[in-house]
């Protein structure tokens, strides 16, 4: 199975575990970008430790993954158009002590068997999920999770290139609460999971995945 | 005039985009640069939190030959990988939900309390949470301590010609992202602190 590979520059919060490498991450140093070959990944996770002024000059490059199928599951709190149709992240107007997070029915796989009240805490504290929203989202997009006010949170777009986009205006869904102990912990396995199959079921409408 | 040092990431920009630090910093320099400034224009260099290692590993020297010079470098966040000399991080498991526990608390407390510094920072100010700590060298003054003795933020000045002042919190970070309110009276009085030195 081709791993996923988790992009970000080189700090400590970017490192993967032992755990993370046997689930089939593998860390993809954003500046190797242009020397990667991303038809060797089933999906990249773009994190929020990206500098996106770089991300734009490999726009060419993101884009012609997605033409062949590939999936990208952006964190990244954008203000550049580096992947199709991700609008701006905007600061979300609510307090973080009063921002709820709303699952959004029908229940996408990504968060099938999660309580909504577990990421909307960690260890009694509010704010960790989302500090942001994403406004005027592409058309056909959809949204897996909103806020109280209908702020968009997560979506997915599998319509505006032959691959999928996941974005999130939240935080490092991947690794945030990764050792929680409530319904939370199986969010980063779903998100791996959601990942491969999308990249499965694109590889079978067609796409030019190898 | 003051340097800081970005790579770019989202919080970074949004940080800069903050008028109200403007006054902390003369110049933006990117870390992927780093070559095509002069740092001798400098007098003081920030180096933000969460810069990518390998950059900061490519430029040591010349970082190094800027504070040998005299001048005075600060370095923000976790120092991994020992990329710069003399400095001893050790990680810690970050309490980050202490404040929300009946009488919860995260222990820490001033040292060297003479040091400018502490005209315009309180404890207060620099109590939310930390990813690790530091042994300073014998000669550098702690001004932040952790009961096991390490400290949180250190000014060396035996160590080189200048001065490194060196510090785990990560202000611009939560600035960015717009939660932990005492970030912002912090990176004030640094910033005070270092307009008034001048």
């Amino acid at each position: 199975m081709k791993p996923i590979a988790y992009v970000g520059i080189d700090i400590q919060f970017a490192r993967l575990s032992d755990e993370d490498r046997r689930r089939g991450l593998t860390f993809l140093y954003l500046y190797d970008l242009p020397y990667a070959d991303l038809r060797a990944y089933s999906g990249l996770i773009i994190t929020n430790l990206v500098e996106e002024k770089f991300l734009l000059e490999q726009k060419v490059l993101l884009n012609q993954y997605l033409q062949q199928g590939g999936v990208i599951f952006s964190l990244t709190e954008t203000s550049l158009p580096w992947l199709t149709g991700v609008p701006n992240w905007e600061r979300s107007p609510i307090p973080l002590k009063d921002r709820e997070i709303i699952i959004k029915e029908p229940i996408h796989p990504l968060f099938s068997g999660i309580d909504a009240y577990d990421i909307n805490y960690r260890k009694g504290v509010r704010g960790f999920f989302s500090r942001g929203y994403f406004d005027n989202i592409p058309l056909n997009a959809e949204v897996l999770v909103t806020d109280q006010s209908g702020a968009v949170i997560i979506y997915v777009d599998n319509d505006s290139t032959n691959g999928t986009i996941f974005a999130g205006a939240g935080t490092d869904i991947y690794r945030v609460f990764i050792d929680e102990d409530n319904t939370s912990s199986k969010l980063s396995l779903q998100m791996l999971t959601c990942i491969r199959e999308e990249y499965a079921r694109n590889k079978a409408k067609g796409g030019q995945l190898q | 005039m003051i340097g800081i040092v970005t790579n770019g990431l989202p919080f970074q920009y949004r940080f800069f985009a903050e008028e109200e630090f403007h006054y902390l910093y003369d110049d933006i320099l990117h870390i992927r640069e780093l070559h095509r400034y002069n740092l001798e224009n400098y007098d003081t260099l920030i180096l933000s939190c969460r810069l990518d290692i390998p950059h900061l590993k490519r430029y040591q020297s010349q970082l190094l030959s800027f504070i040998e010079s005299g001048k005075r470098l600060i370095i923000f966040g976790e120092v991994i990988d020992n990329w710069f000399p003399t400095i001893d991080w050790e990680d810690s498991e970050v309490n980050f939900s202490w404040w929300v526990r009946d009488g919860g608390d995260l222990p820490m407390e001033e040292q060297n309390k003479t040091h400018p510094l502490f005209k315009y920072v309180t404890l207060r100010d620099m109590k939310w949470h930390y990813h690790g700590s530091f042994l300073p060298p014998v000669g550098a003054q702690s001004l932040l301590d952790i009961p096991e003795g390490r400290s949180l933020f250190y000014v060396d000045t035996v160590s080189f010609n200048g001065e490194l002042v060196c510090t785990t919190l990560d202000p611009m970070f939560h600035i960015g992202l717009g939660f932990i309110d005492q970030s912002r009276p912090f990176l004030h009085g640094i910033a005070k602190w270092l307009r008034e030195e001048e």
